[in-house]
Protein backbone atom coordinates (compact mmCIF):
# COMPACT_ATOMS: atom_id res chain seq x y z
CA UNK A 1 0.00 0.00 0.00
CA UNK A 2 1.63 3.23 -1.00
CA UNK A 3 0.85 6.49 0.29
CA UNK A 4 -0.22 9.00 -2.42
CA UNK A 5 1.73 12.19 -1.01
CA UNK A 6 3.34 14.36 -4.07
CA UNK A 7 2.04 14.69 -7.81
CA UNK A 8 4.22 11.84 -8.86
CA UNK A 9 2.60 9.48 -7.02
CA UNK A 10 -0.81 11.07 -7.91
CA UNK A 11 -0.11 10.66 -11.82
CA UNK A 12 0.58 7.09 -10.91
CA UNK A 13 -2.55 6.67 -9.25
CA UNK A 14 -4.47 7.77 -12.54
CA UNK A 15 -4.24 4.14 -14.16
CA UNK A 16 -6.03 2.22 -11.92
CA UNK A 17 -9.76 2.47 -11.77
CA UNK A 18 -11.66 3.19 -8.94
CA UNK A 19 -11.95 0.41 -6.44
CA UNK A 20 -15.80 -0.58 -5.97
CA UNK A 21 -14.67 -1.65 -2.51
CA UNK A 22 -13.53 1.72 -1.78
CA UNK A 23 -13.89 2.68 2.17
CA UNK A 24 -13.62 5.30 3.81
CA UNK A 25 -11.82 5.85 7.71
CA UNK A 26 -13.87 7.81 10.54
CA UNK A 27 -13.76 7.65 14.07
CA UNK A 28 -16.76 6.96 15.74
CA UNK A 29 -19.43 9.05 14.91
CA UNK A 30 -21.58 8.85 17.57
CA UNK A 31 -18.59 8.95 20.83
CA UNK A 32 -15.54 10.28 18.99
CA UNK A 33 -15.79 12.03 16.00
CA UNK A 34 -14.85 15.71 16.85
CA UNK A 35 -16.67 18.99 14.75
CA UNK A 36 -13.80 19.65 12.59
CA UNK A 37 -13.56 16.00 11.22
CA UNK A 38 -16.84 15.16 10.74
CA UNK A 39 -17.00 18.73 7.85
CA UNK A 40 -14.07 16.69 6.44
CA UNK A 41 -15.71 13.55 6.64
CA UNK A 42 -18.80 15.06 5.07
CA UNK A 43 -17.22 17.03 2.27
CA UNK A 44 -15.68 13.98 1.00
CA UNK A 45 -18.65 11.02 1.43
CA UNK A 46 -20.65 14.33 -0.43
CA UNK A 47 -18.12 14.76 -3.07
CA UNK A 48 -17.88 11.14 -3.90
CA UNK A 49 -22.06 10.51 -3.65
CA UNK A 50 -21.87 13.98 -6.56
CA UNK A 51 -19.44 11.85 -8.34
CA UNK A 52 -21.53 8.90 -8.51
CA UNK A 53 -18.79 6.57 -6.71
CA UNK A 54 -19.57 3.76 -4.63
CA UNK A 55 -17.76 3.39 -1.38
CA UNK A 56 -17.89 1.93 2.09
CA UNK A 57 -17.60 3.89 5.73
CA UNK A 58 -15.87 2.02 8.51
CA UNK A 59 -16.25 3.85 11.49
CA UNK A 60 -12.78 2.74 13.65
CA UNK A 61 -11.44 4.05 16.97
CA UNK A 62 -7.97 4.79 15.56
CA UNK A 63 -8.86 6.32 12.30
CA UNK A 64 -6.55 8.93 13.34
CA UNK A 65 -3.46 6.45 13.48
CA UNK A 66 -4.47 4.60 9.88
CA UNK A 67 -4.17 8.45 8.12
CA UNK A 68 -0.66 8.79 6.80
CA UNK A 69 -1.25 12.06 7.75
CA UNK A 70 -2.80 11.57 11.25
CA UNK A 71 -5.59 14.03 9.48
CA UNK A 72 -9.03 12.58 9.06
CA UNK A 73 -10.42 11.32 6.87
CA UNK A 74 -8.55 8.61 5.11
CA UNK A 75 -9.66 6.94 1.96
CA UNK A 76 -8.53 3.29 0.71
CA UNK A 77 -8.60 2.33 -2.39
CA UNK A 78 -7.27 -0.11 -4.32
CA UNK A 79 -3.35 -0.03 -3.24
CA UNK A 80 -3.28 3.69 -2.38
CA UNK A 81 -4.55 5.45 0.62
CA UNK A 82 -4.96 9.12 1.28
CA UNK A 83 -5.83 11.13 3.97
CA UNK A 84 -7.23 15.15 4.12
CA UNK A 85 -9.92 16.37 1.69
CA UNK A 86 -8.15 18.29 -0.68
CA UNK A 87 -5.49 15.41 -1.87
CA UNK A 88 -8.68 12.83 -1.82
CA UNK A 89 -10.53 15.13 -4.42
CA UNK A 90 -7.22 15.88 -6.69
CA UNK A 91 -7.16 11.77 -6.61
CA UNK A 92 -10.55 11.22 -7.89
CA UNK A 93 -9.95 13.81 -10.15
CA UNK A 94 -6.89 11.98 -11.21
CA UNK A 95 -9.03 9.24 -11.72
CA UNK A 96 -11.35 11.09 -14.74
CA UNK A 97 -14.16 11.76 -11.91
CA UNK A 98 -14.44 15.53 -12.39
CA UNK A 99 -16.96 18.05 -10.99
CA UNK A 100 -15.91 21.25 -12.72
CA UNK A 101 -15.33 20.21 -16.37
CA UNK A 102 -18.73 22.41 -17.01
CA UNK A 103 -16.87 25.33 -15.76
CA UNK A 104 -15.36 28.22 -17.58
CA UNK A 105 -11.65 29.25 -17.07
CA UNK A 106 -12.87 32.26 -14.73
CA UNK A 107 -15.55 30.18 -12.79
CA UNK A 108 -12.46 27.73 -12.03
CA UNK A 109 -10.71 30.09 -10.30
CA UNK A 110 -13.61 31.88 -8.41
CA UNK A 111 -14.09 27.71 -7.28
CA UNK A 112 -10.41 27.48 -6.00
CA UNK A 113 -10.80 30.89 -4.46
CA UNK A 114 -14.03 29.75 -2.52
CA UNK A 115 -13.03 26.83 -1.70
CA UNK A 116 -9.95 28.49 -0.27
CA UNK A 117 -11.90 30.74 1.57
CA UNK A 118 -13.81 28.10 3.24
CA UNK A 119 -10.75 26.16 4.30
CA UNK A 120 -8.56 29.62 5.68
CA UNK A 121 -12.14 30.71 8.05
CA UNK A 122 -14.37 27.47 8.50
CA UNK A 123 -11.91 25.17 8.91
CA UNK A 124 -9.56 26.86 11.60
CA UNK A 125 -12.70 28.65 13.15
CA UNK A 126 -14.32 25.18 14.05
CA UNK A 127 -10.30 24.01 15.72
CA UNK A 128 -10.18 26.85 17.91
CA UNK A 129 -13.71 26.54 19.02
CA UNK A 130 -13.04 22.58 19.39
CA UNK A 131 -9.95 22.87 21.23
CA UNK A 132 -8.69 27.24 22.37
CA UNK A 133 -12.16 27.58 23.84
CA UNK A 134 -11.94 26.78 27.59
CA UNK A 135 -15.34 25.89 28.56
CA UNK A 136 -15.89 23.48 25.04
CA UNK A 137 -12.29 21.87 25.34
CA UNK A 138 -13.32 20.69 28.46
CA UNK A 139 -16.76 19.96 28.22
CA UNK A 140 -16.84 18.14 24.85
CA UNK A 141 -13.75 17.82 22.60
CA UNK A 142 -10.89 16.24 25.31
CA UNK A 143 -13.77 14.25 27.16
CA UNK A 144 -15.01 12.77 23.43
CA UNK A 145 -11.18 12.63 21.82
CA UNK A 146 -10.08 10.53 25.03
CA UNK A 147 -13.51 8.31 25.50
CA UNK A 148 -12.10 5.22 23.26
CA UNK A 149 -9.14 5.17 25.49
CA UNK A 150 -8.64 3.36 29.64
CA UNK A 151 -7.93 5.36 32.10
CA UNK A 152 -5.02 7.10 32.46
CA UNK A 153 -4.68 7.54 28.57
CA UNK A 154 -8.13 9.19 28.45
CA UNK A 155 -6.59 11.93 30.44
CA UNK A 156 -2.87 12.02 29.32
CA UNK A 157 -3.71 11.88 25.09
CA UNK A 158 -6.14 15.11 24.69
CA UNK A 159 -4.05 17.15 26.93
CA UNK A 160 -1.29 16.01 24.40
CA UNK A 161 -3.06 16.53 21.35
CA UNK A 162 -4.60 19.78 22.66
CA UNK A 163 -1.44 21.34 23.46
CA UNK A 164 -0.65 19.84 19.43
CA UNK A 165 -3.47 21.77 18.40
CA UNK A 166 -3.00 25.14 20.68
CA UNK A 167 0.54 24.77 18.36
CA UNK A 168 -0.84 24.45 14.92
CA UNK A 169 -3.43 27.33 15.45
CA UNK A 170 -0.27 29.54 16.64
CA UNK A 171 1.47 28.83 13.76
CA UNK A 172 -1.27 29.56 11.18
CA UNK A 173 -1.70 32.81 13.59
CA UNK A 174 -5.14 31.77 14.68
CA UNK A 175 -4.15 31.30 18.48
CA UNK A 176 -5.44 32.75 21.33
CA UNK A 177 -3.06 35.87 21.65
CA UNK A 178 -4.34 36.49 17.86
CA UNK A 179 -7.92 35.26 17.78
CA UNK A 180 -11.00 35.92 20.15
CA UNK A 181 -14.52 34.34 19.98
CA UNK A 182 -15.61 37.77 18.50
CA UNK A 183 -13.17 38.26 16.06
CA UNK A 184 -13.78 34.80 15.04
CA UNK A 185 -17.52 35.35 14.61
CA UNK A 186 -16.91 38.40 12.13
CA UNK A 187 -15.12 36.25 10.03
CA UNK A 188 -17.14 33.69 10.20
CA UNK A 189 -20.02 36.48 9.21
CA UNK A 190 -18.03 37.74 6.92
CA UNK A 191 -17.26 34.38 4.79
CA UNK A 192 -21.45 33.51 5.11
CA UNK A 193 -21.88 36.83 3.58
CA UNK A 194 -19.55 36.17 0.86
CA UNK A 195 -20.93 32.17 0.38
CA UNK A 196 -24.45 33.51 0.20
CA UNK A 197 -23.80 36.27 -2.32
CA UNK A 198 -22.38 33.68 -4.68
CA UNK A 199 -25.19 31.19 -3.84
CA UNK A 200 -27.70 33.31 -4.10
CA UNK A 201 -31.15 31.31 -5.55
CA UNK A 202 -29.68 28.85 -7.41
CA UNK A 203 -29.48 25.17 -6.77
CA UNK A 204 -25.58 24.96 -6.22
CA UNK A 205 -22.87 27.74 -6.05
CA UNK A 206 -22.33 27.50 -9.94
CA UNK A 207 -25.64 26.55 -11.92
CA UNK A 208 -27.70 23.15 -11.65
CA UNK A 209 -24.40 21.18 -11.18
CA UNK A 210 -22.84 20.68 -7.95
CA UNK A 211 -18.98 21.30 -7.52
CA UNK A 212 -16.53 20.17 -5.56
CA UNK A 213 -16.89 23.14 -3.49
CA UNK A 214 -21.11 22.44 -2.63
CA UNK A 215 -19.40 19.34 -1.16
CA UNK A 216 -16.98 21.12 0.83
CA UNK A 217 -19.31 23.98 2.13
CA UNK A 218 -22.17 20.94 2.51
CA UNK A 219 -19.62 19.42 4.54
CA UNK A 220 -18.88 22.51 7.52
CA UNK A 221 -21.97 24.29 7.37
CA UNK A 222 -24.06 21.11 7.69
CA UNK A 223 -21.54 20.21 10.68
CA UNK A 224 -21.99 23.70 12.50
CA UNK A 225 -26.00 23.33 11.97
CA UNK A 226 -26.45 20.14 13.84
CA UNK A 227 -23.39 20.37 16.94
CA UNK A 228 -24.58 21.61 19.97
CA UNK A 229 -21.97 23.19 21.46
CA UNK A 230 -21.42 25.70 25.00
CA UNK A 231 -21.06 28.46 22.84
CA UNK A 232 -23.39 27.74 19.21
CA UNK A 233 -21.98 31.38 18.17
CA UNK A 234 -21.21 29.86 14.55
CA UNK A 235 -24.36 28.50 14.17
CA UNK A 236 -26.42 31.41 14.78
CA UNK A 237 -24.71 33.07 12.37
CA UNK A 238 -24.98 30.59 9.70
CA UNK A 239 -28.92 30.55 10.11
CA UNK A 240 -28.91 34.30 9.36
CA UNK A 241 -28.70 32.96 5.82
CA UNK A 242 -31.69 30.77 4.93
CA UNK A 243 -30.70 30.03 1.24
CA UNK A 244 -26.99 28.48 2.90
CA UNK A 245 -29.39 26.33 5.51
CA UNK A 246 -32.05 25.44 2.11
CA UNK A 247 -28.71 24.57 0.69
CA UNK A 248 -27.53 22.45 3.21
CA UNK A 249 -31.17 21.10 3.16
CA UNK A 250 -31.22 19.94 -0.44
CA UNK A 251 -27.93 18.34 -0.63
CA UNK A 252 -28.52 16.27 2.56
CA UNK A 253 -31.75 15.00 1.04
CA UNK A 254 -30.52 14.75 -2.68
CA UNK A 255 -27.01 12.86 -1.91
CA UNK A 256 -27.26 11.10 1.98
CA UNK A 257 -31.41 10.29 2.19
CA UNK A 258 -31.52 9.05 -0.84
CA UNK A 259 -28.47 6.81 -0.58
CA UNK A 260 -29.28 5.77 2.62
CA UNK A 261 -32.72 4.52 1.38
CA UNK A 262 -31.28 2.52 -1.62
CA UNK B 1 -1.33 73.52 4.12
CA UNK B 2 -0.37 69.51 4.52
CA UNK B 3 -0.74 70.67 8.87
CA UNK B 4 -4.67 71.39 8.30
CA UNK B 5 -5.12 67.84 6.46
CA UNK B 6 -5.56 64.96 8.71
CA UNK B 7 -2.63 62.94 8.30
CA UNK B 8 -2.88 59.10 9.86
CA UNK B 9 0.44 57.87 11.20
CA UNK B 10 1.27 54.50 9.61
CA UNK B 11 3.75 52.63 11.18
CA UNK B 12 5.75 49.96 9.14
CA UNK B 13 8.64 47.73 8.70
CA UNK B 14 11.30 50.49 6.85
CA UNK B 15 11.98 50.59 3.68
CA UNK B 16 14.53 48.91 1.60
CA UNK B 17 15.23 47.46 -2.11
CA UNK B 18 13.30 50.25 -3.63
CA UNK B 19 10.60 49.49 -1.89
CA UNK B 20 8.22 51.44 0.31
CA UNK B 21 8.42 48.99 2.77
CA UNK B 22 10.43 45.37 3.40
CA UNK B 23 7.85 43.40 4.78
CA UNK B 24 4.88 41.97 2.16
CA UNK B 25 1.84 43.32 4.77
CA UNK B 26 3.21 46.66 5.09
CA UNK B 27 3.76 46.82 1.63
CA UNK B 28 0.33 46.21 0.70
CA UNK B 29 -0.93 48.25 3.31
CA UNK B 30 0.89 51.35 1.45
CA UNK B 31 0.07 50.55 -1.88
CA UNK B 32 -3.86 50.48 -0.73
CA UNK B 33 -3.05 54.38 0.74
CA UNK B 34 -1.68 55.19 -2.94
CA UNK B 35 -4.38 53.90 -4.40
CA UNK B 36 -6.22 55.62 -2.19
CA UNK B 37 -4.49 58.96 -1.47
CA UNK B 38 -5.20 59.02 1.99
CA UNK B 39 -3.12 61.55 3.95
CA UNK B 40 -0.61 59.78 5.57
CA UNK B 41 2.77 60.06 7.54
CA UNK B 42 5.15 56.89 6.98
CA UNK B 43 7.03 56.02 10.50
CA UNK B 44 9.74 53.90 10.16
CA UNK B 45 9.47 51.34 13.20
CA UNK B 46 9.90 48.13 14.13
CA UNK B 47 7.06 45.96 15.77
CA UNK B 48 8.37 45.87 19.15
CA UNK B 49 8.53 49.37 18.77
CA UNK B 50 4.97 49.81 18.35
CA UNK B 51 1.89 49.68 20.11
CA UNK B 52 0.52 46.29 19.26
CA UNK B 53 3.75 44.64 18.58
CA UNK B 54 2.26 44.33 14.82
CA UNK B 55 2.94 46.11 11.89
CA UNK B 56 1.71 47.69 9.97
CA UNK B 57 -0.43 49.93 12.54
CA UNK B 58 -2.19 52.89 12.77
CA UNK B 59 -3.17 54.41 16.14
CA UNK B 60 -5.95 56.86 16.39
CA UNK B 61 -6.77 58.93 19.71
CA UNK B 62 -9.65 56.23 20.59
CA UNK B 63 -7.92 52.80 19.65
CA UNK B 64 -5.08 50.83 17.82
CA UNK B 65 -5.29 49.44 14.40
CA UNK B 66 -3.23 46.57 13.35
CA UNK B 67 -3.02 44.22 10.55
CA UNK B 68 -3.79 44.70 6.22
CA UNK B 69 -7.17 43.65 7.18
CA UNK B 70 -8.15 45.48 9.88
CA UNK B 71 -6.38 48.78 8.69
CA UNK B 72 -8.14 47.98 5.40
CA UNK B 73 -11.72 48.25 6.81
CA UNK B 74 -10.58 51.18 9.01
CA UNK B 75 -9.62 53.26 6.18
CA UNK B 76 -13.07 52.41 4.40
CA UNK B 77 -15.07 53.57 7.43
CA UNK B 78 -12.76 56.80 7.33
CA UNK B 79 -14.14 57.23 4.01
CA UNK B 80 -11.02 55.93 1.62
CA UNK B 81 -12.64 53.02 -0.15
CA UNK B 82 -11.13 51.21 -2.87
CA UNK B 83 -13.50 49.05 -3.69
CA UNK B 84 -16.41 51.01 -3.70
CA UNK B 85 -16.54 50.47 -7.70
CA UNK B 86 -17.40 47.01 -6.85
CA UNK B 87 -20.67 44.89 -7.51
CA UNK B 88 -22.38 43.18 -4.34
CA UNK B 89 -20.71 39.99 -6.94
CA UNK B 90 -17.30 41.17 -7.40
CA UNK B 91 -16.89 42.01 -3.54
CA UNK B 92 -17.88 38.46 -2.76
CA UNK B 93 -15.60 37.43 -4.98
CA UNK B 94 -13.00 39.95 -3.29
CA UNK B 95 -12.84 38.20 -0.21
CA UNK B 96 -12.38 34.88 -1.53
CA UNK B 97 -9.85 35.86 -3.65
CA UNK B 98 -8.13 37.77 -0.94
CA UNK B 99 -8.48 34.47 1.39
CA UNK B 100 -7.39 32.42 -2.02
CA UNK B 101 -3.96 34.79 -2.09
CA UNK B 102 -3.29 34.60 1.86
CA UNK B 103 -3.54 30.48 1.48
CA UNK B 104 -1.00 30.13 -1.61
CA UNK B 105 0.75 32.92 -2.25
CA UNK B 106 1.88 33.78 1.30
CA UNK B 107 3.61 30.55 2.36
CA UNK B 108 5.68 30.73 -0.89
CA UNK B 109 7.22 34.21 -0.16
CA UNK B 110 7.83 33.58 3.42
CA UNK B 111 9.54 30.30 2.20
CA UNK B 112 11.62 32.59 -0.69
CA UNK B 113 12.85 34.75 2.08
CA UNK B 114 12.97 33.16 5.23
CA UNK B 115 13.11 28.97 4.92
CA UNK B 116 15.23 28.85 1.71
CA UNK B 117 18.68 28.89 3.20
CA UNK B 118 20.89 30.33 0.07
CA UNK B 119 17.91 33.71 0.02
CA UNK B 120 17.93 33.94 4.22
CA UNK B 121 21.95 33.59 4.44
CA UNK B 122 22.86 36.09 1.67
CA UNK B 123 19.87 38.22 1.72
CA UNK B 124 16.67 38.41 4.11
CA UNK B 125 19.19 37.74 7.60
CA UNK B 126 21.39 40.68 6.44
CA UNK B 127 18.79 43.16 5.90
CA UNK B 128 16.81 42.56 8.65
CA UNK B 129 19.54 42.08 11.04
CA UNK B 130 20.91 46.11 9.96
CA UNK B 131 17.33 46.90 10.62
CA UNK B 132 17.07 45.92 14.62
CA UNK B 133 20.40 47.31 15.30
CA UNK B 134 22.99 45.87 17.96
CA UNK B 135 21.94 43.57 20.08
CA UNK B 136 18.87 41.74 18.79
CA UNK B 137 20.61 41.74 15.09
CA UNK B 138 22.19 38.12 16.66
CA UNK B 139 19.15 37.05 17.75
CA UNK B 140 15.68 38.29 16.26
CA UNK B 141 16.54 37.90 12.71
CA UNK B 142 16.54 34.03 13.97
CA UNK B 143 13.34 34.10 16.07
CA UNK B 144 11.02 35.67 12.92
CA UNK B 145 12.91 32.68 10.47
CA UNK B 146 11.82 30.22 13.20
CA UNK B 147 8.35 31.50 13.17
CA UNK B 148 8.00 31.86 9.25
CA UNK B 149 9.07 28.03 9.36
CA UNK B 150 6.33 27.35 11.96
CA UNK B 151 4.28 28.94 9.36
CA UNK B 152 5.06 27.27 6.50
CA UNK B 153 4.82 23.76 8.14
CA UNK B 154 1.55 24.84 9.84
CA UNK B 155 3.32 23.92 13.72
CA UNK B 156 4.63 20.73 12.77
CA UNK B 157 8.37 21.81 12.87
CA UNK B 158 9.21 19.18 15.88
CA UNK B 159 7.95 16.41 14.03
CA UNK B 160 10.58 15.20 11.68
CA UNK B 161 9.81 11.55 11.79
CA UNK B 162 13.39 10.77 11.65
CA UNK B 163 14.13 13.05 8.42
CA UNK B 164 16.78 15.62 8.44
CA UNK B 165 15.59 19.30 8.47
CA UNK B 166 16.54 19.91 5.03
CA UNK B 167 14.73 17.09 3.66
CA UNK B 168 11.46 17.57 5.20
CA UNK B 169 11.96 21.80 4.20
CA UNK B 170 12.41 19.98 0.70
CA UNK B 171 9.53 18.52 0.76
CA UNK B 172 7.30 21.32 1.68
CA UNK B 173 8.93 23.15 -0.75
CA UNK B 174 7.36 21.26 -3.93
CA UNK B 175 3.64 21.73 -3.05
CA UNK B 176 3.92 25.14 -1.93
CA UNK B 177 5.52 26.57 -4.91
CA UNK B 178 3.39 24.31 -6.94
CA UNK B 179 0.51 26.19 -5.47
CA UNK B 180 2.30 29.75 -5.89
CA UNK B 181 2.54 29.32 -9.48
CA UNK B 182 -0.91 28.21 -10.24
CA UNK B 183 -1.93 31.31 -8.10
CA UNK B 184 0.29 33.58 -10.42
CA UNK B 185 -1.62 31.95 -13.28
CA UNK B 186 -5.09 32.49 -12.17
CA UNK B 187 -4.20 36.41 -12.03
CA UNK B 188 -2.51 36.36 -15.37
CA UNK B 189 -5.18 34.84 -17.11
CA UNK B 190 -7.60 37.66 -14.92
CA UNK B 191 -5.42 40.25 -16.17
CA UNK B 192 -5.52 39.34 -20.10
CA UNK B 193 -8.84 41.52 -20.41
CA UNK B 194 -8.05 43.90 -17.90
CA UNK B 195 -5.64 46.42 -16.37
CA UNK B 196 -6.62 45.40 -12.74
CA UNK B 197 -8.31 42.47 -11.14
CA UNK B 198 -11.85 44.01 -11.30
CA UNK B 199 -11.83 46.15 -14.32
CA UNK B 200 -9.73 49.13 -15.02
CA UNK B 201 -9.72 50.77 -11.15
CA UNK B 202 -7.05 48.49 -8.54
CA UNK B 203 -9.15 47.50 -5.57
CA UNK B 204 -7.37 45.73 -1.85
CA UNK B 205 -6.72 43.07 -4.15
CA UNK B 206 -4.29 44.49 -6.36
CA UNK B 207 -2.87 46.21 -3.59
CA UNK B 208 -2.42 42.82 -1.62
CA UNK B 209 -0.84 40.78 -4.67
CA UNK B 210 1.24 43.70 -5.27
CA UNK B 211 2.49 43.68 -1.61
CA UNK B 212 3.70 40.07 -2.26
CA UNK B 213 4.82 40.04 -5.59
CA UNK B 214 6.81 43.27 -5.18
CA UNK B 215 9.49 41.46 -2.87
CA UNK B 216 9.82 38.99 -5.79
CA UNK B 217 10.10 41.89 -8.44
CA UNK B 218 12.55 44.13 -5.92
CA UNK B 219 14.25 41.63 -3.59
CA UNK B 220 18.38 40.55 -4.75
CA UNK B 221 16.79 37.27 -4.60
CA UNK B 222 19.67 34.32 -5.24
CA UNK B 223 17.32 31.30 -5.59
CA UNK B 224 14.65 32.34 -7.78
CA UNK B 225 12.65 29.63 -9.03
CA UNK B 226 9.44 32.14 -7.92
CA UNK B 227 11.09 34.75 -9.81
CA UNK B 228 11.54 33.44 -13.08
CA UNK B 229 7.90 31.84 -13.25
CA UNK B 230 6.88 35.90 -12.67
CA UNK B 231 8.78 37.16 -15.42
CA UNK B 232 7.75 34.03 -17.42
CA UNK B 233 3.76 35.72 -17.07
CA UNK B 234 3.89 38.59 -18.91
CA UNK B 235 0.60 40.22 -17.60
CA UNK B 236 1.97 40.08 -14.27
CA UNK B 237 4.61 41.84 -14.62
CA UNK B 238 3.05 44.58 -16.69
CA UNK B 239 0.71 44.58 -14.02
CA UNK B 240 3.82 45.12 -11.13
CA UNK B 241 5.11 47.80 -13.41
CA UNK B 242 1.83 49.67 -13.40
CA UNK B 243 1.63 49.28 -9.41
CA UNK B 244 5.01 50.04 -8.49
CA UNK B 245 4.81 53.14 -11.34
CA UNK B 246 1.79 54.59 -9.02
CA UNK B 247 3.45 53.52 -5.72
CA UNK B 248 6.73 55.49 -7.02
CA UNK B 249 4.33 58.74 -8.10
CA UNK B 250 2.92 58.47 -4.39
CA UNK B 251 6.51 57.77 -2.78
CA UNK B 252 7.19 60.62 -3.66
CA UNK B 253 4.39 63.03 -2.50
CA UNK B 254 5.04 60.98 1.23
CA UNK B 255 8.96 61.98 0.90
CA UNK B 256 8.06 65.31 0.28
CA UNK B 257 5.57 65.17 3.66
CA UNK B 258 8.64 63.71 5.73
CA UNK B 259 10.75 65.99 5.15
CA UNK B 260 9.01 69.17 6.05
CA UNK B 261 7.11 68.13 8.69
CA UNK B 262 9.24 68.29 11.64
CA UNK B 263 7.31 65.73 14.17
CA UNK B 264 7.81 62.77 11.41
CA UNK B 265 11.74 63.94 11.31
CA UNK B 266 11.42 63.44 15.33
CA UNK B 267 9.69 60.26 15.27
CA UNK B 268 12.89 58.82 13.20
CA UNK B 269 15.49 60.24 15.31
CA UNK B 270 13.11 58.75 18.39
CA UNK B 271 13.87 55.20 16.70
CA UNK B 272 17.60 55.93 16.29
CA UNK B 273 17.53 57.08 20.19
CA UNK B 274 15.82 53.99 20.69
CA UNK B 275 17.96 51.30 19.17
CA UNK B 276 21.14 53.44 20.81
CA UNK B 277 19.82 53.23 23.99
CA UNK B 278 19.89 49.79 23.89
CA UNK B 279 23.27 49.93 22.24
CA UNK B 280 24.37 51.57 25.46
CA UNK B 281 22.37 49.51 27.89
CA UNK B 282 24.33 45.97 26.09
CA UNK B 283 27.81 47.45 26.76
CA UNK B 284 26.63 49.02 30.35
CA UNK B 285 25.84 45.27 30.74
CA UNK B 286 28.48 43.61 29.48
CA UNK B 287 31.14 45.88 31.05
CA UNK B 288 30.01 45.91 33.93
CA UNK B 289 30.02 42.08 34.33
CA UNK B 290 33.03 41.95 33.28
CA UNK B 291 34.67 44.59 36.15
CA UNK B 292 32.59 42.33 38.57
CA UNK B 293 34.31 39.71 37.68
CA UNK B 294 37.76 40.53 38.29
CA UNK B 295 36.96 42.25 41.75
CA UNK B 296 35.54 38.37 42.30
CA UNK B 297 38.51 36.55 41.43
CA UNK B 298 41.06 39.21 42.78
CA UNK B 299 42.22 40.49 39.22
CA UNK B 300 42.42 44.06 40.38
CA UNK B 301 43.97 43.33 43.67
CA UNK B 302 45.92 40.04 43.78
CA UNK B 303 49.72 40.16 43.53
CA UNK B 304 50.04 37.74 41.44
CA UNK B 305 48.18 39.95 38.82
CA UNK B 306 49.64 41.96 36.15
CA UNK B 307 47.34 44.34 35.86
CA UNK B 308 47.08 45.39 39.61
CA UNK B 309 50.55 45.70 39.16
CA UNK B 310 50.32 47.97 36.37
CA UNK B 311 47.71 49.94 38.03
CA UNK B 312 48.90 50.14 41.53
CA UNK B 313 45.99 48.75 42.98
CA UNK B 314 47.92 45.45 44.99
CA UNK B 315 46.25 44.76 48.14
CA UNK B 316 49.03 45.29 50.85
CA UNK B 317 47.73 41.59 52.85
Amino acid sequence: MSYVDGSHLLQLSASEPWSPNATIFIPLESSQILPYENSACLSVQAFLHMCGLKFKIEQMANAEYISPSRKLPSLHCGKFIISETTPIIDFVNVKGYRLDKHLSEDDQAKLKAYTALVNNVLNPAQKYIAWAHEDTSRQITCKRYGSVYPWPLSFILPLRKRSEMLEHLKAIGWGKDEKSLTKIEEEVKRCCTALTEKLGDQKYFFGDSPTELDAIVFGHLYTILTTTLPDNRLAAAVQKHPNLVKFCRNVDKEYFRKTAST
Amino acid sequence: MSSKVKRYEVKVWPNRWEMLSIDPECMALLTYTCITHIPIRIKECLPWQSRSGVTPEVETDEVMYSGFDQLVRFFCGEGFNADGHLTAEQEADKIAFLSYFEQQLKPAITYTLWADNQNYNEVTRPAYAKMCGFPRNFWHPGQMREKAIQFVMQGKSRNLHGKDYQTVMLDFKRPIYMKAKSCMNVVEQKLTKNEFFFGDKPSSLDALIYGYLAVLVNAPLKSFELKHHLNSCENLKKFCERMNKLTAESKNIINGSISSTTPSSSSVKKSEACMKKETMITLGIGVSAMVLYGILFGIFTSRKSLLAQKLGTVSKK
